[in-house]
């Protein structure tokens, strides 16, 4: 592609971020990074997860300030409003959490980032602020009641509420511009849910506002966005029409290499032994029902889903971190469908859940001690040679880079976080991992890593079941996928290697997903 | 390429930045403790020394060997309590019935010292054991949080203190008893300082050598980490506050033993100060990193303070306020504040 083409952009812009930087502990999050944004357009910013596209929207959000370079928001410069100053000067930021408080009425949320406009001789305006609310929701064809309290609303109305909010609060304090900045708003909404959004997005954009979108589905960019710039490492390695370009190309600006034909390390594919390592049969509990599933030794079977589908409440199930109502687990030919986390462990059970570090890690421990924690399950008195060996040797395996073993988890990467959540199971020999997300949030060399990791998993005959969002790391890696559709199996997909096409087998999960 | 030879290659590759770690730092913590400044770890010296130097000049006999074991027999009751308190704290949990456990193994002591003797104070242990029981089992079992358990066992305790001894203190003429704190060996040290000491040096290698305290630091550390990596969460909570409780009615049938009576709500004061001491020995509320040996910083600010005051014929109202102010300050300064995203 070629390098910053020329477009045509009439006027100042609505924020431009001129060489912007930013470092957060070791971590070099933005390197001189200039952008701007004009109204009437939807900039798509693409990259993979960590490469600073977070960052760059919180800096033209005015939550934080760049280290150096400036933000300057119509010709003056903007410095570390935080959230209410941001609504009054136009700003309206949708971040990847939601940010709706749930036990609080939709109006009350609307207004909430505007004490002023609740009040009127000192008191609440309770009959006004309910109607301004639903007018403002329809202005954007969302019908909402907004006496209804957050909570009861279904996930994508939570999300087009923020997205109504932050369009329309800063136009009712009367802010001269307007921007809207989404950070994957995409992520959690199902299929029809993105389509009414784009058609939100884009009468958002028609009436004159400056939309920036974050999301890392590039046919959905393709779809929506006028323009497209493209981040790296915190770089700007690409800007451009987003008519006309092609998927592969942007790809590879975002990954920066061609992707190798083997990053999914296929030629490590192992075999696969005749008997299951677990087997769940009429599995239900809270979020899944009637679940038939194995896993035999040396294979890797992906289960695919939407977010609310229940394979993470599968997954925890099969751990034992949650209840199961009704059906049998045969691990190791022991039913463990009600023994507790610890007697699967010893049994060889491993789990990498989904939220790293709420449940993955310790932040304030070192990697030996991480490690350490899966040693004593039968000694009393800590073994430090022995922690101190294991350790090692992890580093070693899955090549973490940390200063020391001593060092806390907190010093590291999420990548290398991510390692060490993992690694630590090797002191168990676990004969099952299951997987949650492995990759979610780690960068692209890591990314490689784990995907090594979890073939030599395989090729020491334990079985993976591997949970993922992303298809092309399923498809790339299981052997089988599990498609799970609200809560039950919808259907099976071989991926056996030169089975079938990539394309044909992610529209034939997709397909049984919705 | 084999799959071996993949291994062999990978494994070649050690990165080059690893170095061996040192091996001090392991005997002074269970867990890593967060890399903090230096002088948030070292506040609590500085608030003793300075509490000692302002002594040593207003009052000429606070410095005297004779004085020394007077702060260490003061000090040894709270650091019993103090030692367990640390326990529960480091789980990210909290103990608010140490006190009154402390105040009921008193008085049964008291009460069970003419029939039993010296072996009056295993009944005390057994009573703290019993209230880590129901402690335990409220927190785990019944899933209660440990503020609002034991705010009500504390209650309890004090209730059932009472009507034991129908508000009146119980005296204790046994000498065998007596002796168990007030022995003295050599250089007139009481026994109830040996106690004191033998309980801490049994809890700093607890927390620091042993799976126990490892599983602690984990447990207070991420909670649902601790689960995820198949630790029996519930069971060490439910040792945790075993722990807590022996250990305060240890606490609580000492101080029968040294003030020869049992008291109801004798023992109460201490649980405030026993919390006030872990905190500014640099374990925060919510657990997780800090360690056991420096809660006997805390006890010592504590003790020193009260022992000080006292030769100085400061008054009990003034001395209230006085330790007041000075926990605040300690704390304040003491406090890692890097891991709190909302104060609560």
């Amino acid at each position: 592609m070629p390098a910053a083409p020329a477009i045509a952009q009439p006027g100042t812009p609505l924020v431009q971020a001129g060489g912007v930087s930013k470092r957060y502990g070791a971590t070099n999050a933005l390197a001189d990074v200039t952008l701007s944004l004009f109204a009437g357009e939807i900039v798509g910013l693409i990259g993979e997860n960590g490469s600073g596209k977070s960052t760059l929207l919180r800096l033209l959000g005015g939550v934080e300030r760049p280290d150096t370079g400036s933000v300057v928001l119509q010709g003056k410069p903007l410095s570390g409003t935080g959230l209410t100053g941001g609504v009054r000067l136009g700003i309206g930021v949708v971040f990847q959490e939601l940010a709706l408080i749930p036990n609080l009425r939709v109006y009350e949320n609307f207004f909430l980032l505007a004490p002023e406009i609740n009040f009127k001789y000192g008191l609440l305006r309770l009959k006004s602020l309910p109607e301004e609310c639903r007018q403002a929701c329809q202005r954007h064809g969302f019908e909402c009641d907004p006496y209804e309290y957050v909570a009861n609303l279904p996930f994508d109305e939570r999300q087009m509420l923020e997205i109504v909010r932050a369009v329309e609060l800063p136009r009712i304090l009367g802010a001269t511009c307007n921007i809207l900045l989404l950070d994957e708003p995409t992520t959690a909404l199902s299929y029809e849910g993105v389509e009414r959004l784009m058609q939100m997005l884009r009468s958002v954009r028609d009436s004159g506002a400056g939309v920036i979108f974050v999301s890392h589905r590039l046919e959905e960019n393709l779809a929506l966005v006028d323009r497209l710039v493209v981040l790296r490492d915190g770089k700007l390695v690409g800007e451009c029409d987003a008519v006309g370009v092609g998927e592969d190309e942007l790809h590879k600006l975002m990954v920066g290499r061609e992707r190798a034909d083997d990053y999914y390390h296929g030629s490590l594919r192992a075999t696969v032994g005749p008997l299951p390592v677990i087997s769940a049969s009429g599995l239900s509990g809270e979020g899944f029902q009637d679940i038939d599933l194995q896993v035999r030794s040396g294979e890797i079977v992906g289960l695919a889903g939407l977010a609310t589908s229940g394979k993470s409440e599968l997954c925890e199930a099969l751990h034992g971190l949650r209840p199961v109502d009704a059906g049998t687990v045969i691990f190791r030919d022991v039913d463990v469908a009600h023994r507790p986390v610890h007697s699967r462990v010893a049994l060889g059970m491993a789990f990498l859940p989904k939220e790293r570090l709420a449940s993955g890690i310790i932040e304030s421990a070192s990697i030996r001690e991480t490690v350490g924690l899966q040693m004593l399950h039968d000694r009393f008195f800590i073994d430090f040679k022995g922690e101190e060996r294991a350790a090692l040797s992890i580093v070693d395996h899955f090549r973490v880079k940390a200063r020391s073993i001593g060092a806390p988890l907190s010093s590291l990467s999420g990548g290398n976080q991510q390692k060490v959540a993992l690694g630590r199971w090797l002191v168990n020999k676990p004969r099952l991992w299951i997987l949650d997300n492995p990759t979610r949030g780690v960068d692209v060399g890591a990314r490689g890593e784990i995907y090594f990791a979890i073939r030599r998993a395989a090729a020491d005959n334990a079985g993976v079941l591997l949970a993922s969002d992303e298809l092309e790391e399923l498809i790339g890696m299981c052997d089988r996928v599990l498609v799970m559709r609200a809560g039950k199996l919808s259907a099976e997909i071989l991926c056996a290697p030169a089975n079938r096409r990539s394309e044909d087998l992610e529209h034939q999960i997709v397909g049984n997903m919705v | 390429m084999t799959m071996s030879d993949v291994k062999r290659q990978r494994s070649d590759a050690a990165p080059a930045d690893m170095t061996a770690l040192s091996s001090l730092s392991r005997w002074t913590s269970g867990l890593n403790r967060r890399a903090r400044t230096g002088w948030q770890t070292l506040f609590p010296y500085f608030s003793l020394l300075g509490i000692i130097i302002i002594f040593a000049i207003a009052a000429p006999r606070f410095l005297s060997f004779g004085n020394a074991v007077n702060i260490a027999s003061q000090s040894s009751i709270l650091l019993l309590i103090a030692l367990g308190s640390a326990l529960v704290i480091l789980m990210g949990s909290i103990d608010l019935s140490v006190g009154a456990t402390a105040s009921l193994a008193g008085v049964l002591t008291a009460t069970a010292v003419p029939s039993l003797g010296p072996w009056a104070l295993c009944l005390a242990v057994l009573v703290g054991a019993g209230v880590g029981i129901v402690n335990g089992l409220l927190l785990t079992v019944v899933r209660i949080p440990s503020f609002l358990a034991t705010l009500g066992t504390m209650s309890v305790l004090s209730g059932l203190s009472l009507i034991v001894t129908d508000g009146v203190p119980v005296g204790i003429n046994d000498d065998r008893f007596i002796e168990l704190a007030s022995f003295r060996f050599l250089y007139n040290i009481p026994a109830l300082v040996l106690w004191a000491a033998a309980a801490f040096v049994i809890c700093v290698l607890l927390a620091s050598l042993t799976r126990v305290g490892r599983y602690i630091y984990a447990i207070g550390g991420g909670e649902r980490v601790a689960a995820v990596s198949g630790l029996p969460v519930q069971r060490y909570k439910f040792y945790a506050f075993m722990l807590c409780g022996c250990l305060s009615a240890l606490g609580g049938g000492l101080l029968a033993s040294w003030l020869q009576s049992g008291s109801p709500n004798g023992a109460d004061g201490y649980m405030l100060s026993a919390i006030a001491a872990v905190v500014m020995g640099g374990i925060p509320l919510n657990g997780g990193h800090g360690g056991i040996g420096r809660t006997l910083l805390g006890v010592l600010v504590i003790g020193v303070l009260a022992n000080g005051l006292n030769l100085c014929g400061v008054g009990p109202y003034v001395q209230s306020v006085i330790q007041g102010v000075v926990v605040i300050v300690a704390v304040s300064f003491s406090l890692d504040r890097s891991k709190f995203s909302i104060m609560k």
